[in-house]
């Protein structure tokens, strides 16, 4: 089986069972991505595929293959952190730092989600011209990273430092 | 979790017919399937993968939308058509209601409802073991 990981091709014979965030971590040793519930609960095991968020835990990897997952591993590095990461150390966004890669992933595709009008629970207008950034649509969007630490503040502050200005458009009427 | 066999339907008629045989089951994002497999309640013998399926939403003569089998929740919920002409659809995907399918990318926690039918699997199953 291949995967186009963090932008590089890795080929690795597996058993079908292997979940996308087992491939991860038992076999690949990115160990950024967290196992915490293992059942999609906590977020803690977030990826991108193809620029959207996943729990990687609930994942089958077979199903993966062809696209493209990118982990913490691949949004930063020592020395060339990402946007987020930066704003995460500034903002205390973490205590012990068992969710943070999920945190970050997860407001990556966050961030595209915006960029791209998705709307939210707590969206009042489905029809307005833009959805800002508010407190509550932050909470809302963020709501399945779970932090058993309560970091929150800082979490919501970091985010919101690096993507609060995107107000979400509403995507254009499709042409009849 | 039980060995399965994994297979990409191309189509829908081989969709269907794959899912035909005995312990065929289709696979979508996964969420509630694979952890059900994970704790044994379910044990397909044959996964049918039809992720690969339409990501299109059309329009339909009379002014409803058909949405492609491969259409993630989040794409049905910030399509236009749908928030203009059928907000209680695109609400009821917000708010978890339909799957709260974690792998439909608004980062939702499960749905009670799929968490409700989680635990009464678990205890249908405990009762049967005892």
């Amino acid at each position: 089986m291949r995967w186009n990981i963090n932008r590089r091709e890795v080929e690795r014979e597996v058993d079908v069972r292997t979940s996308l965030l087992d491939l991860l971590r038992e076999h690949l040793h990115l160990f950024g991505a967290k196992k915490g519930c293992n059942q999609g609960a906590c977020g803690a095991c977030t990826v991108l595929v193809d620029g959207e968020r996943i729990n990687s835990c609930l994942a089958l990897a077979v199903q993966y293959q062809g696209r493209e997952i990118t982990t913490i591993e691949g949004l930063g590095a020592p020395g060339a952190l990402h946007p987020l990461q930066l704003a995460f150390v500034e903002h205390d966004g973490f205590q012990c730092g068992y969710c943070t890669p999920g945190q970050i992933c997860s407001a990556v595709g966050m961030a595209a989600e915006l960029r791209k009008g998705v709307p939210s629970y707590v969206t009042e207008d489905l029809a307005a011209g833009t959805i800002p950034l508010s407190h509550d649509e932050l909470r809302e969007r963020m709501s399945g990273n779970l932090c058993r630490c309560g970091a929150y503040n800082g979490i919501v502050d970091a985010i919101f430092e690096t993507v609060g200005d995107i107000a979400a458009p509403v995507p254009k009427r499709e042409a009849a | 979790m039980t060995p399965f066999q994994y297979e990409r339907a191309s189509d829908v008629s081989a969709a269907l017919a794959a899912c035909a045989r005995t312990g065929a089951q289709y696979l979508g994002g996964g969420t509630n399937l694979v952890e059900l497999m994970r704790e044994t309640i379910e044990h397909p013998q044959v996964l049918v993968d039809v992720t690969g399926f339409s990501r299109n939403i059309e329009e339909t003569e009379g002014g409803g939308l058909r949405i492609g089998a491969g259409v993630k929740n989040t794409a049905v919920a910030a399509d236009r058509r749908v928030r203009e002409r059928f907000p209680l659809l695109a609400q009821a995907i917000l708010a978890g209601c339909l799957s709260a399918d974690p792998q439909h990318g608004d980062g939702r926690r499960q749905s009670h409802a799929a968490h409700s039918l989680h635990l009464f699997l678990r205890r249908r199953r405990a009762l049967q073991q005892t």
